[in-house]
């Protein structure tokens, strides 16, 4: 606990937030950017995004169906360092004299 | 009147009024009205955001796109989906731990000044109703195809429906109906892409190939640019909409229907595979659609592509199958709709009357009262609206509402939970100002200011249809700047590491 004997000041509680706002600004920095590659493709290289790969459907195509298995993916992800985090907070919850 | 179509609405109805029955029976207090006293499981409550989420707009709206614009319409599903992402990553939990019953609540959590909750309470009401009349107008416009009922009439009964249901089932009705609607929404589009699928033999290819041949755009069809001739419309379209969903407080609300914080998780997760899966299963029925029922009938037809679904459903299964989806879709307003309207009248109720008006002294059961007038009140204004705006484009007052949300609350609720720096008058003038400038940028963009079909004859002055990649950073901009010249003081520093500490972990501290 922290010298005042608050939550926010705990070493811990610091800790905890570092990582996971590290974790929060990699993984929406990430997944925005595979997810904006599909406009900015469209803006900035629209000739590549119409090769065809599969019958009349293109790499545009490929993109766009990216999105759906890396949105899963992403939740999956998040779920699981949530379970992590939700034992920390235990910690600190213990150790503390509050609800 | 064709009585198969009859049949089926009549079972959604009775299946719906049951359920609100049901739920009348068991909802006693305030908070069960509001949230279901938190008793919802994760995945019941994921199939209910899902079931909120999933609109007519995306059922028939995005269906027809596909149908007649192919690649573009797809993007929408696309936005969607991936908005999720973001609402679980940095808005959903926080929110749950900062909440009671409304958006409001988790703002003035941080800010508890009636200046804060009456506008955010504004602002929550401004949006649901926003979203509430093109659902509205849908279903009046599917009841009046089907059943040949006048347009006014099909709207009137829909709204007196809305009402009873919410007036008498409140929050556990609206979810339970979501809840069913979204298994019966599955199962129709599943059921149907599989007939697709069967009369091409499984093969996808062959299925693309028909799609390119039969449509008038052919390859064209498969490529960007048919709905958003200016690629940055593309681009704003993709930003709104995927900061957009973060900000609709009906499905922010949501999050307070469940116990804790490993529930909400698991409602995003059930919730985003419900809905990724729906938005695959629509993208075969939209090259069906242009298969079976021909595109360029449609247009002839329904400009707006808002009845292909059901059309396609009567090509491959007759008047039952075309029964039975229209049912479906019928459902799918309903649910919406009484979410929308649930909402509204909590916030009306709990953050209108009971704090700001009451100073937070009403008890339940004024609560409960004035929660169940102001239902027949919005209910009324929403069958007015929707009255006068028959012919509105439905997929336009969607996009202009997740351009609101995206603009106000979503910039708002990101400073107030991450940045210390923000100050209570950010939010006044960050809201103004998102909402503002959604409004006139839309009010002089393409929509509204259109030589062949806008409401006002001249060239837009704002070049693109959504204006989200300049009302977004508009309503960033508004909050931060007035934040940083507002005078803070080092308490509600204090304040906010509390406020930290609870969004992140949930827990409370007694001193």
């Amino acid at each position: 606990m922290g010298e005042d004997g608050t939550i926010e000041n705990s070493a811990i509680f610091k800790q905890f937030l570092k990582s996971k706002y590290r974790f929060i600004l990699k993984m929406t920095l990430f997944f925005s950017l595979a997810y904006l590659l599909l406009p900015l493709c469209i803006i900035f290289a629209p000739g590549w995004m119409n090769t065809t790969i599969f019958g009349s459907l293109t790499i545009a195509w490929f993109i766009a169906f990216l999105q759906f298995p890396l949105t899963w993916i992403a939740g999956i992800i998040y779920f699981k360092k949530a379970k992590y985090y939700d034992q920390l907070i235990r910690q600190m919850k213990r150790r503390g004299n509050l609800s | 009147m064709n009585l198969t179509y009859f049949l089926f609405f009549l079972f959604v109805l009775s299946g719906s009024l049951s359920i609100t029955y049901w739920a009348a029976q068991r909802e006693k207090t305030a908070q069960q009205y509001y949230v279901v006293s938190g008793r919802l499981t994760g995945v019941q409550n994921g199939f209910a955001i899902a079931g909120d989420f999933i609109s007519a707009a995306s059922f028939l709206g995005i269906t027809g796109a596909i149908a007649l614009y192919g690649f573009d319409s797809f993007l929408y599903s696309i936005g969607f989906l991936v908005s999720f992402v973001i609402l679980t990553l940095v808005i959903a939990v926080p929110v749950r731990n900062l909440g009671t019953y409304t958006l409001s609540d988790v703002i003035a959590a941080r800010f508890p000044i009636k200046r804060v909750r009456l506008i955010v309470s504004v602002n929550t009401i401004v949006i649901s109703i926003l979203y509430m009349i093109p659902q509205l107008v849908a279903a009046g416009l599917i009841i009046h195809l089907l059943l040949g009922i006048p347009y006014q009439f099909a709207v009137l009964i829909i709204g007196v429906l809305m009402i009873v249901y919410v007036v008498f089932g409140g929050m556990m009705a609206a979810s339970w109906v979501q809840i069913v609607k979204t298994a019966l929404l599955l199962f129709g589009t599943f059921l149907i892409a599989l007939i697709i699928m069967a009369r091409f033999h499984w093969d996808i290819r062959s299925l693309v190939e028909q799609v390119e041949r039969t449509s008038p755009l052919h390859i064209h069809f498969f490529q960007p640019g048919l709905l958003f001739d200016n690629p940055l419309e593309a681009l704003s379209l993709s930003i709104t909409l995927i900061l957009g969903t973060a900000g609709l407080p009906h499905i922010l609300v949501r999050f307070f229907t469940v116990r804790n914080a490993l529930a909400v998780r698991k409602s995003l997760i059930t919730a985003s595979f419900v809905i990724g899966w729906f938005y695959l299963l629509i993208l075969i029925l939209g090259f069906g659609a242009v298969v079976f029922v021909d595109p360029e009938n449609i247009i002839v037809k329904d400009p707006s592509g808002n009845l292909v679904a059901p059309l396609l459903a009567f090509k491959l299964g007759g008047d039952f199958l075309m029964a039975f989806i229209s049912a479906v879709a019928f459902s799918t307003i309903l649910a919406v709709v009484t979410g929308l309207i649930v909402t509204t009248v909590t916030t009306l109720s709990h953050d209108l009357y009971n704090h700001i008006s009451k100073q937070g002294e009403a008890t339940e059961k004024e609560q409960l009262v004035v929660a169940k007038v102001a239902s027949v009140f919005v209910g009324i204004l929403a069958i007015l609206l929707s009255l006068h705006l028959k012919m509105i484009n439905v997929t336009f007052l969607v996009s202009l509402t997740f351009a609101v949300a995206a603009s106000t609350n979503f910039p708002i609720l990101l400073l107030t939970i991450y940045w210390k720096g923000f100050h209570s008058n950010g939010v006044m003038v960050g809201i103004f100002t998102g909402l503002a400038a959604t409004v006139i940028l839309v009010l002089i963009g393409p929509n509204i200011m259109n030589m062949e079909s806008g409401w006002i004859r001249h060239p837009p002055l704002f070049p693109l249809a959504n204006p989200g990649i300049v009302t977004i950073p508009c309503g960033f901009i508004a909050a931060f700047i007035t934040s940083i010249v507002s005078k803070r003081s080092q308490k509600e520093d204090a304040i906010f590491y509390r406020i930290q500490v609870k969004a992140h972990t949930g827990l409370n501290q007694e001193d």
